[in-house]
């Protein structure tokens, strides 16, 4: 073990000074991790460069509110984008927005609402979300059926190599094929291939209005039933969801936004499919507490959904009989929110998650050809992991190909690409 | 070519799935950039994924490079054939393996026309949003390789966006199944750095497209300018103003004089200096009022005239124009350059009136027509590839607009890649770490850099990178 490594908080200091705002992460168990948080492009090289050298991994991290994956297990040291927040350019006559990795996308929407637009992903925490962050961890709002995931927001990046190299992919533009689109690659890596310290956004029109429409639904099968009734009317709506609600059946909600006429249009075509409904809404504002409830639906009580389902639109009822049934059969009423739209069911258990129980969800899923992502302590041992890609082994191949091409030194933590426990 | 092989390859695709006499490889010496030619010495005509597979194993056996192959209408010389190497054609792949009305996906073998893919989907009321000018001919694959546009990009994003999973056959044969439609990728996001990889990275035999709604109201403006720069102004104030047409198209007098010559005539007026072509969609409510507002931008701009089609003969006549612009212009001259480079938005003007200098200092025919809304412009010089020294004019003038546009914050390509033919611009938007970079992610998908090599990446960019040999996979990654 190098010198810096026994005593890496030290020789940090020794090497940096206050340079590097050094912070102490105290995690899960008890355990603790220098933090550094650079800021600017020589900042980043600098401290990866003395990574590498000193064989220190690293984990590149926002506000750290994603780090339940297991990636900090592997690391030593925690770089954080936290300080570096600056916005680098927002062109309202162009749609476009480029701001460094650790602005908060609450201050990014606020910051372009004054030229007429705004940002997506909607997320559940804005001011504590940032926006390489977002972007690693390919964080989705709930705004996504309308605008799409955030790797399609995505217009070019700059990112610290693990050899403290800065290099951009794509641009600022629109429109743009020139060269590789490494910047896709890197949203949703986790910070395993390179540190994004800067990216740019495609931007949308701020909308003029808004309306929150939520139903009652009785079973699961009405709600989704209902709900796929919705996704057939000719309309964009930001989003559809349909969440169970403990005892008292299942509610759908459509968010509308847009211009007045449209979303007044709309809403009349959402109520001929839920005759009995209630509204709320008004001049589009990501404060007003409906719209706060929604973008939140992911994270409750301050916790990302346990088991995450990825489905096709027409298997999601599948996906969730068998989730209801072995759920009841434990004696235990899971609360679900879905997207039917996208295909996408977020499961939560409450306290506990008896070991078999998740298990069974895990195989019987899995063996029905549903994707799964589990997240935090209530995994099931033995379960999919969240870090190895449920792909075939050719494509884990290319995977682990492409991780040691841009860190071929293991300077960050990586993904579970090979087939050992 | 080693006689062994190539009957190895015959035993593969068959009889008609190879071609070696001379004459009938004439056509495959280049695609679009018609003056990059080189007479490739192998056609390969595969059928399926399997035939694909088992031609790459061989072809690594050998070392043969590999050039990819759609429709051949690339417009930068991405498929043009490399000495000694294969060009692998998807032009006999055209199955259309599954349409999924339900889950809006449909899954096609790589070489289905772009056209035809579109024409089924309408039976069911949806729509592949993807649309290049070549559509009657562009093969899927070929979109993929290139993550082309089209005038509809404009609202509905370039391929990339509506690809949602592919089946690729790596550089030495090796099939990655990544066909299944789930909304996010597990692990790496492979689907999304291949779009676009022209042919470097594995050859993509089936793909799954995302498939969106109809819209139930259409409306195309045109309108009629006596001035380019205000069908620019026009277009910069539409996007400020965030208004959201599906589609923003500009053609100048001479592409106008063209068409209107043409077979692809659509009543544009040939005294009008420019015409915009708009198209607004989605409920009736939705399109009366965003046509209202662009209406007002257009009359306050100075549109001569502006007429209204909503009826779909009227509306595909007046696209007829757009889309045969390209084919119009053999009238004026027998090769065209289509030049493709983008512009931030609020520089139209200015980048359209300097990509016109650099022509006129050059004594060259230009004729712009252009995906106006994304800021991709396509100045089209009008040549004689038998004049060597208007050739050479030509080319100057290309990298000239190329470093006007990088120069205005601006990049290279929008819709046609680099290919052979922006090879050297391609230092001026990216630093040598910023191409080594994209080197190594080359090496990874294909270490010998064997897949259409000496296209995309300069190549003394890839020779400088680091010479270590990647580690091995592990063995157990081979389970």
């Amino acid at each position: 073990m190098s010198t810096a490594k026994a005593d890496l908080r030290s020789a940090l200091e020794a090497r940096f000074g206050d340079a590097l705002a050094l912070e102490t992460w105290s995690g899960p168990g008890g355990r603790s991790l220098p933090l550094a948080a650079p800021i600017g492009d020589e900042a980043w090289s600098e401290l990866l460069r003395f990574a590498r050298a000193e064989r220190v991994r690293v984990l590149p991290v926002g506000l750290g509110s994603k780090l339940e994956l297991g990636l900090v297990d592997q690391v030593e040291l925690l770089a954080s984008t936290r300080s570096d927040t600056d916005v680098i350019d927002y062109e309202p006559g162009d749609g476009t927005l480029t701001a460094r990795a650790g602005a908060r996308l609450g201050r990014l929407a606020q910051h372009i609402r004054v030229g007429g637009h705004r940002l997506t992903p909607t997320v559940p925490e804005p001011e504590r979300t940032t926006l390489g962050g977002a972007l690693a961890a390919g964080q989705d709002g709930f705004d996504r059926l309308r605008y799409g995931p955030i790797r399609h927001q995505l217009l070019g990046l700059r990112m610290a190599l693990a050899d403290g190299t800065i290099v951009k992919s794509g641009g600022k533009l629109v429109k743009n094929v020139t060269g590789y689109d490494v910047h896709r690659l890197l949203a949703g890596s986790l910070g395993t291939l390179a540190v994004i310290v800067e990216a740019s956004l495609r931007l949308y029109p701020l909308p003029e209005t808004h309306v929150l429409v939520r139903a009652s639904s009785g079973s699961t099968n009405d709600a989704l039933t209902t709900s796929r009734a919705l996704l057939a009317l000719p309309i964009r709506p930001v989003a559809v969801v349909a969440r169970n609600t403990g005892g008292s059946g299942w509610t759908i909600e459509v968010v509308l936004e847009g211009r007045d006429d449209v979303v007044t249009w709309e809403l009349a075509r959402v109520r001929e499919v839920l005759p009995v409904c209630t509204t709320e809404g008004g001049r589009h504002d990501l404060g007003a507490p409906h719209l706060r409830a929604m973008s939140a639906l992911e994270r409750r009580s301050g916790s990302w959904p346990p088991l995450t389902i990825r489905t096709r639109p027409s298997r999601l009822a599948d996906a969730l009989v068998i989730v209801e049934g072995a759920c009841l059969a434990a004696s235990l009423r899971p609360e679900i929110a879905t997207h039917p739209g996208l295909a996408l069911a977020w499961v939560w258990f409450g306290d506990e998650l008896p070991a078999e129980l998740g298990l069974r969800l895990d195989r019987e899923l899995r063996a029905d050809g549903h994707a799964l992502r589990w997240r935090g302590p209530q995994r099931p041992p033995g379960g999919q992991d969240p870090l190895r890609p449920d792909v075939p082994a050719p494509a884990r191949r290319t995977m682990f190909n492409l991780e040691r091409a841009l860190d071929p030194d293991g300077v960050f933590p990586g993904l579970r690409l090979d087939d050992a426990p | 070519m080693d006689t062994k092989l190539v009957a190895a390859l015959r035993a593969v695709v068959g009889e008609r799935g190879l071609i070696d006499d001379p004459t009938r490889l004439l056509p495959y010496e280049s695609d679009g950039l018609a003056m990059l030619a080189v007479r490739p010495p192998l056609v390969l005509l595969p059928r399926t994924t399997a035939e694909v597979a088992r031609c790459m194993q061989l072809l690594a056996e050998y070392g043969v490079s590999i050039v990819a192959r759609g429709a051949g209408t690339g417009l930068a010389g991405g498929a043009t054939p490399v000495a000694d190497g294969v060009v692998l054609s998807t032009a006999r792949m055209r199955d259309v393996l599954e349409v999924n009305v339900e889950d809006r996906f449909a899954r096609v073998q790589a070489g289905v026309v772009n056209v035809d893919l579109s024409g089924l989907c309408q039976a069911h009321g949806l729509a592949y949003a993807p649309d290049p000018s070549s559509q009657m001919a562009c093969t899927i694959g070929g979109n993929v390789a290139n993550n082309s546009g089209g005038p509809h990009c404009f609202k509905y994003g370039a391929t990339t966006r509506h690809i949602l999973g592919l089946v690729i056959v790596t550089h030495d044969g090796e099939i990655l199944d990544l066909s299944e439609p789930v909304v996010d990728p597990d692990g790496y996001d492979l689907v999304g750095l291949f779009v676009g990889s022209e042919g470097t990275f594995g050859v993509a035999t089936e793909v799954t497209v995302r498939l969106v709604p109809a819209a139930p109201v259409v409306e195309v403006q045109l309108a009629i300018f006596a001035d380019l720069d205000a069908a620019c102004d026009s277009v910069s104030e539409i996007i400020k103003q965030r208004l959201e047409p599906s589609a923003l198209e500009i053609l100048d007098k001479l592409t106008i004089e063209a068409v209107e010559d043409s077979v692809f005539a659509a009543g544009y007026p040939r005294e009008a200096e420019a015409v915009l072509l708009i198209e607004v969609e989605g409920v009736e409510t939705e399109v009366n009022g965003i046509a209202r507002e662009i209406r007002t931008i257009l009359e306050a701009r100075g549109a001569l005239e502006i007429r209204t089609a909503r009826d779909a003969t009227q509306r595909k006549k007046l696209w007829a124009g757009r889309k045969g612009a390209f084919g119009a212009m053999g009238r004026i001259a027998p090769d065209l350059y289509v030049a493709d480079a983008v512009v931030p938005r609020t520089k139209l003007r200015d980048l359209v009136r300097r990509t016109i200098e650099i022509c006129r200092e050059r004594d060259l025919r230009l004729a712009n027509v252009f995906h106006a809304g994304d800021g991709n412009l396509h100045p089209n010089i009008c040549y004689d590839r038998r004049d060597p020294d208007e050739v050479r004019r030509v080319l100057a003038a290309g990298h000239a607009i190329l470093e006007a546009c990088v120069e205005a914050g601006g990049a290279l390509t929008g819709e046609h890649g680099v290919g052979l033919e922006k090879l050297a611009e391609m230092e001026l938007l990216f630093t040598a770490d910023d191409l080594a970079a994209m080197c190594r992610v080359r090496e990874a998908w294909d270490p010998e850099r064997r897949l259409n090599p000496g296209k995309l990446l300069p190549m003394h960019a890839c020779l400088e990178i680091r010479t270590a040999a990647l580690p091995p996979a592990p063995t157990s990654l081979d389970t």
